[in-house]
């Protein structure tokens, strides 16, 4: 709330203020003590009934109708004040509560009035007041010798009959327009569906109690209860405050009804599937009978859950169709009962809450497929470097290798052809050529392996890392129990993580003991790699060991480092392994 | 002796066969694919049959089946070489499986040793065995741990490494610079270390070896 609204608070001292000097007043008159705080309560109680609707539910009109007339109540009571002006002036504006009231009561629970019979009927009833309030000010003649109320001094009209029929107009019309009241809040009451009277019946108490202040003070004639009757005065007095209270309390229990929007959107929150909706809609707002029907692009028309097409026409009386788009496309229509509608601010809070949903499941569905196609071409792109890195391994083999074989061999030919009269510098040169083809296969021969080794696809992963911790030039203890041999890219995955991990501790460990520990269990193949080094391993970015987290990722694992300086390290590494 | 030569790369096959007809031994067949080689050895009827463990179609491990359809067609009569551009201890170790006389299993760079690939040939064509260094080293490297291999000396572990791969007697004297009879003390005194029953037939020694070698127990 900001600052610019804060200005009702005002309403607390002022009310106070008033009550004040209304006290002063009726001590003056003498007026019984019960009667007097019966009125200061009525006041304060009505306009702390505005001020609580202020308070949770500020943009409803409501709260300054109701206020105004709790300041209005006030008024007829300086009728007789000694300072003319100001009986002059409550004389002339006294009563208007009832008319302030009646506003908030057409106006309920909305804060506007949206029939045209309730405008009609409000138009009649300020009419009425104002007609009152001026021919007071202007028309009316007090006998001077009662002391009572005051001379008219603005216009110079020595016959009372306009002002006595001015006033018998508002005696008759007030209670009919009242009446009038009461009939256009119960036909609403009646009309309305289970939903519709639970948010109408606040309403219903108040009109019935206002209409019953106003017969009661019409029949009675409004001097007669005040004066004979303290009890009877105190009666209407707090029939007012029932009134007001009525109608805060039911405002607050429209809020309820908002509440129960959020709880929607909390329920919608949680799982979200549009297929939930139309259940979580009625339950929020209160409506067992309501239908959502989607949208169906192939059908050109909503659809009920039977995929059948729905008619807009063939819902009936007392129905209500919402409709839910987004950015001017159709997303579902919503099949209520009408009375939902009286407060057009909940329906619109559902339609959002839906209209949010639906975006919500659209984009989760939309974020999940992209995400499937990440996580797919992720695993498609280290499927496809092992299959590069099988042919480039296999490539080496049957061209380079085989090509320096061959090319060995047919120099060893060559010199067995020259014989034994050859020049020794010669055979010497030809000896030293096959030597370091020798050596050139050795070395083409660990990079074909440490690009693929034949040995994993040809034998699997239990032999290829037999045969990776054979040539590891490290002190060993290997654990092995795979049963079943996994899926290729889990098996490259994790023999290239072996191989790391004991490149690793190889170059930077100083490790005097190595374990290597690769079990399936639960679909799951743990691979566990420590040593006693001196730790403090990291994977940082571009290092071999983040390489294998990035592949570990992408087939779906897990990989974990603790390698704390000083106290070796542990390489773990879990992998979704089908064949448990 | 008579040869069959197997190797999908013509211009290699023909190197080795002009290597072994050197070396005086008759190449009596060639093939170029698994199918081929199984048929000459089976027209021919050779001492020795050498494979290369990869061949068309698949060019993954047929060399293996190969062996194990000659073998179960022809027993021991026929005794295989294979060679390989990698020698990994895994295939050694399914090879020997059934028994390691007339099984050879060598990295194809030794052919570029004449002398060795012929006393290889010689000793599988004779019902023995010629299993890579490479291999060996890898089985006493698995097999040191907690075993008896830790109390063997240097030159005992030289010994037991030339012993199983299939060396005679005669052969592990030359290739250690030794005499024939420290080669009999020496193997004599690893079979006790090693508890296992000494026995003077060559070829039953070097199956007790590479069993001993593949063995998981303690012993």
């Amino acid at each position: 709330m900001t600052e610019t609204n804060r200005w009702p608070w005002l309403f607390v001292p002022s009310v106070l203020l008033v009550a004040f000097l209304t006290y002063q007043e009726k001590t003056r008159l003498e007026l019984a003590p019960v009667a007097t705080w019966s009125i200061l309560t009525t006041g304060i109680l009505i306009v702390t009934a505005g001020l609580f609707i202020w308070r949770r539910r500020p943009n409803n009109r409501c709260w300054w109708m109701i206020s105004a007339a709790g300041f209005a109540w006030f008024v007829g009571d300086f009728e007789h004040s000694i300072r003319e002006p100001i009986s002059v002036f409550a004389f002339s504006f006294g009563r208007w509560q009832g008319a302030l009231l009646a506003w908030a009561l057409l106006a309920y629970p909305g804060g506007r009035i949206e029939t045209r019979r309730g405008r009609a009927v409000m138009v009649s009833l300020v009419f009425l007041f104002s007609m009152r309030s001026l021919s007071r000010l202007f028309l009316h003649m007090p006998p001077d010798v009662a002391g009572y109320g005051t001379t008219n001094r603005f216009l110079p009209i020595t016959d009372d009959r306009w002002w006595r029929l001015v006033e018998n107009i508002f005696g008759w019309g007030y209670p009919l327009m009242m009446l009038a009241v009461l009939v256009i809040v119960s036909d609403q009451w009646l009309r309305a569906s289970r939903p519709g009277r639970r948010m109408l019946s606040p309403a219903l108490v108040a009109v019935a109690s206002l209409t019953a202040i106003v017969l009661a003070e019409t029949l009675a004639g409004w001097n007669a209860v005040v004066g004979s009757n303290v009890r009877v005065f105190q009666v209407v007095s707090y029939a007012y405050v029932v009134v007001a209270w009525s109608l805060a309390v039911g405002l607050i229990r429209l809020r309820q009804t908002r509440s129960a929007v959020v709880d929607l959107v909390a329920e919608l929150a949680g799982d979200g599937t549009p297929v939930q909706l139309g259940p979580a809609l009625a339950r929020a707002l209160g409506d067992p009978t309501l239908q959502l029907l989607p949208w169906s692009e192939a059908a050109m028309a909503y659809v009920d859950n039977l995929g059948s097409k729905a008619d807009l026409d063939s819902f009936g009386p007392g129905r209500a169709v919402t409709r839910i788009e987004r950015q001017d496309q159709p997303v579902a229509i919503i099949v209520h009962d009408i009375a939902l509608l009286e407060d057009p601010g909940l329906v619109n809070a559902v339609v959002a809450a839906v209209r949010l949903t639906i975006d919500n499941a659209d984009l989760q569905a939309e974020i999940e497929r992209q995400l499937a196609e990440v996580e797919a071409s992720r695993a498609r792109i280290v499927e496809a470097g092992d299959a590069e890195r099988r042919k480039i391994e296999r490539d080496l083999h049957d061209g380079a290798q085989q090509r320096l074989v061959t090319t060995a061999l047919a120099l060893r030919l060559a010199a067995a052809r020259l014989g034994e009269n050859v020049d020794p510098s010669t055979r010497t040169v030809l000896a030293q050529a096959v030597k370091e083809l020798g050596e050139a296969l050795d070395e083409l021969r660990d990079l074909a392996r440490g690009i693929h080794p034949a040995i994993l696809s040809e034998s699997g992963l239990v032999a290829a890392l037999e045969s990776l911790v054979d040539r590891s030039g490290l002190p060993v203890d290997l654990e092995i129990h795979i049963p079943e041999e996994p899926p290729t890219s889990i098996a490259a995955t994790a023999y290239f993580a072996v191989s790391e991990a004991l490149t690793n501790t190889l170059k930077h460990a100083t490790a005097s003991r190595v374990k290597v520990r690769a079990v399936v269990a639960d679909g799951l193949l743990d691979i566990i790699v420590t040593d006693d080094g001196r730790g403090g391993a990291t994977a940082t970015t571009g290092s071999g060991l983040s390489g294998i987290a990035d592949r570990a990722a992408a087939v779906g694992g897990v990989f974990h480092l603790h390698s704390p300086h000083g106290d070796g390290t542990r390489f773990e590494l879990k992998l979704p392994c089908a064949s448990s | 002796m008579r040869i069959v030569v197997a190797d999908d790369h013509p211009l290699f096959r023909a190197g080795l066969v002009e290597l072994l007809t050197i070396a005086g031994l008759e190449v009596v067949g060639q093939a170029s694919t698994a199918d081929e080689a199984v048929e000459s050895v089976r027209t021919t009827l050779p001492d020795v049959v050498i494979l290369d463990i990869r061949m068309p179609p698949t060019n993954t491990l047929e060399g293996l089946d190969v062996a194990r359809s000659i073998r179960s067609e022809h027993g021991s009569d026929v005794g295989i070489l294979l060679l390989s551009q990698y020698v990994e201890t895994s295939h050694a170790v399914n090879l020997l499986a059934e028994g390691a006389s007339g099984i050879g299993y060598l990295l194809k760079d030794r052919v570029l040793d004449p002398a060795e690939l012929t006393d290889a040939v010689h000793r599988v064509g004779n019902g023995g065995s010629a299993i890579d260094p490479l291999v060996i080293e890898n089985l006493l490297k698995r097999r040191r741990q907690r075993s008896h291999l830790e109390a063997l000396t240097p030159r005992e572990r030289d010994v037991l490494a030339a012993m199983a791969e299939g060396k005679s007697n005669q052969s592990i004297a030359s290739a250690l610079s030794i005499s024939e009879k420290t080669v009999e003390t020496v193997t004599s005194r690893i079979f006790t270390k090693l508890l296992l029953e000494p026995d003077p037939d060559e070829h039953r020694r070097v199956r007790a070896v590479l069993t001993y070698l593949q063995g998981t127990d303690n012993g």
